[in-house]
């Protein structure tokens, strides 16, 4: 059998096809809780996936992807609340529509932009992921790492407002990953005498905690009562032959920023949903109508976030850097299950690229079904008191971790990390360095050994790819430095995140036109 | 349309009524997460260099890596330290308010948690479980029947059937 039809039937198997079903049955219902991300979910889930067959599991955790990039649209446009942060510029143009009593619509839309831009970007993985995969198979130690420290630092630029917190967070990380035996020699190193210490920290535990534990902290130190109610009127739903037309261009747009912004390491679908908004907004000639229940903003927002589904898995897959959080965590289980994503994965298990891409599709076709069917009952999932969310959300981050290695010891891990993820949360640190130090150390520190060894440190600027690598990494680093040092001398505020930057301008724009008038 | 009402980071209520954002944060905050920052990376670099080597290889030790990352990480803490004590902070908008019921219920959350890890090995986890299911679910509001017994004995139902029969995994 070759590689297609390999891994085209692992997938049609009855237990994978029902794998697939729980994991978006899961993703869709962790979508519509806002605060519930699919990293957390996917980092529950893979507790309990270590014991299924790769293909099983992935189709768990793909589905789960999948899914949750449905289930978040739902809360967001009908509560104004999105499901995950992918969904925070649904909210802009989605809410609005609700409120005009097109919810039907703006649901309908959102899940034919959503399918549109994962189907495309799967389009884009297939085509682009072997080739990409086949350049990195030319990688040696200095390219390797400077691609690591690359990851690392376009992270550390995008996941926080201050890049000296970011920095030093992508460092804590890379110190837990030395925890343990050294690769080389195997001396212990930060063991302190203890056992469980010399086997390293286990990813599970730590990314659960940081992004499950912390997560559920932190909605119980500053819960409220939910004030907004779902809208349950729906009105219609499917668009006429004029929106169909309105969403082409900006669909054509979105879906094309959303596999750029994907395929940049750590880069998610809350940032490409913004860039993919502000960009059609700014081509569109209904520029007014954005914010306002503009069907091409909802297209826009929605096409774009979804998009980065495919752009990740190219720089996952084929260069083993997570292109975002989820990813991160995906990495860590295949590696568990005793595959290395990266080039060597289209050369060694070609079938599992195939099932891999095959469930993202699968997925995406029947989470379309499953969104164009009326979603009353989601509606009233969404009151759904939280009590029963936390207590399930917890015993799973238990239960899920103990049973990566049966050893208490990993849940002591998970909450401690669940606390320090808190902590780190309240105080602006950002949690994704750290679990991409954590996932990279290790082959950081490796590469660099062997590239001194080789060459001595002039290396890495007589290799040309490394060379542009490192001068990338130090771009991405420099940039939002230089840009807040100009702004400080021109006395204008920190610009903060993307996110602010928007929200700020369009507040602005809406005092504007409300003086106007 | 007020897209920054929307998010979750909960950007409501950190706007005042003239619809400035307030420009000044008490210092003190950034100042003890610095001089924590410092704390932990030199104790880091401290612990990198007390690392006992088997064998002398050439080129990097396995030494030099963690000891790197404990320096960097030290100078970006005094980085951090000379900012907060030099640059007037800017308010935390990232974060929504914590409520004092809030801090009850985390520590309370955290304690359940730990005494669960402790009793489940002394018992058996369908002993346990819905104990600290219930626990969470009453310090989490929840109230009669359904949901501090019905629920807790579901969920650990649930859980029991899938590891134990599904996937095989003794609990």
């Amino acid at each position: 059998m070759n590689p297609l039809e390999s891994g085209l039937s692992a997938v049609l198997d009855p237990v994978t096809l029902l794998c697939l079903m729980i994991g978006l049955l899961v993703g869709t219902l962790v979508g519509v809780f806002p605060g519930i991300t699919g990293s957390m979910a996917v980092a529950l889930a893979a507790g309990f996936t270590l014991t299924l067959e790769p293909v099983q599991g992935l189709a768990v955790l793909l589905s789960i992807y999948v899914g949750a990039n449905y289930g978040d649209r739902i809360p967001a446009i009908l509560v104004n609340t999105p499901g995950t942060p992918a969904a925070i510029a649904t909210t802009f143009d989605g809410y609005p529509m609700a409120k005009q009593g097109k919810a039907g619509l703006a649901l309908v839309v959102s899940a034919l932009a959503s399918t549109v831009g994962i189907l495309v970007s799967m389009v884009v993985f297939i085509i682009a992921a072997q080739p990409v995969a086949k350049l990195a198979l030319n990688f040696g130690p200095p390219e390797m790492f400077a691609l690591v420290v690359f990851g690392l630092t376009i992270m550390i630029s995008i996941s926080s407002k201050s890049i000296v917190k970011g920095v030093l967070a992508g460092a804590v990380g890379l110190t837990l990953g030395t925890i343990g035996r050294d690769p080389i020699t195997g001396d212990q190193r930060f063991t302190f005498g203890l056992n469980d210490l010399s086997g390293g920290l286990d990813f599970i535990a730590v990314i659960i905690g940081l992004f499950g534990i912390a997560e559920l902290f932190d909605q119980l130190l500053t819960h409220r009562e939910q004030k907004t109610k779902p809208i349950s009127s729906l009105g219609r739903w499917w668009p006429t032959k004029k929106e169909y037309k309105e969403m082409g261009k900006p669909m054509a747009l979105s879906t094309g920023v959303g596999i750029v912004v994907g395929i940049v390491p750590a880069a998610g679908g809350d940032i490409a949903g913004l860039i993919g908004w502000d960009r059609a907004r700014a081509v569109s000639k209904n520029k007014d109508k954005f914010g306002k229940g503009s069907i091409e903003g909802i297209t826009a927002a929605d096409g774009a976030s979804s998009a980065t589904l495919g752009g990740s898995l190219i720089t996952t897959m084929a260069l083993g850097i997570p292109g975002d959080s989820v990813m991160a965590v995906m990495i860590g289980s295949m590696i568990i299950w005793g595959l290395q994503p990266g080039p060597q994965l289209f050369t060694n298990n070609p079938d599992l690229v195939v099932s891999i891409a095959a469930i993202m599709i699968v997925a995406t076709v029947v989470s379309l079904g499953i969104s164009l069917v009326r979603m009353r009952g989601m509606v009233k999932l969404m009151d759904l008191p939280n009590y029963y969310i936390w207590s399930a959300i917890l015993i799973f981050c238990v239960v899920g971790t103990y049973t990566v290695t049966n050893n208490m010891y990993t849940v002591i891990v998970m909450l401690i990390s669940g606390v320090v993820g808190l902590v780190m949360k309240r105080t602006g640190f950002p949690a994704g360095p750290v679990v991409l130090g954590l996932l990279l150390g290790p082959l950081a520190e490796a590469n660099l050994r062997r590239a001194l060894l080789i060459d001595g440190p002039t290396i890495f600027f007589t290799q040309p790819i490394s060379a542009v690598m490192l001068a990338l990494a130090a771009v991405a680093i420099l940039v939002p430095i230089i840009a807040k040092v100009r702004a400080a001398r021109r006395g204008t505020v920190d610009p903060g995140s993307l996110e602010d930057r928007l929200a700020d301008r369009t507040q602005r724009e809406a005092a504007e036109s409300k003086s106007e008038r | 349309m007020t897209p920054s009402s929307s998010t979750t980071s909960g950007r409501e209520g950190e706007v005042d009524a003239g619809g400035e954002r307030p420009t000044t944060a008490p210092r003190w905050p950034e100042i003890t997460i610095a001089l924590t920052a410092v704390a932990l990376t030199g104790s880091v670099l401290l612990l990198a260099n007390a690392i006992e080597l088997r064998l002398e290889l050439p080129g990097l030790t396995p030494r030099s890596w963690p000891t790197f990352l404990g320096a960097l990480g030290l100078g970006l803490s005094l980085i951090l330290l000379v900012t907060a004590l030099v640059k007037a902070p800017h308010p935390n908008t990232d974060n929504e308010a914590t409520t004092r019921p809030g801090w009850i219920k985390l520590l309370l959350a955290v304690a359940a948690t730990i005494a669960f890890i402790v009793v489940w090995p002394l018992t058996a986890f369908v002993v346990a479980a819905p104990v600290f299911v219930s626990a969470v679910t009453a310090i989490g509001g929840g109230r009669g029947i359904r949901a501090l017994i019905i629920y807790p004995v579901v969920m650990t139902g649930a859980l029991y059937a899938m590891f134990n029969l599904l996937l095989r995994v003794p609990l």
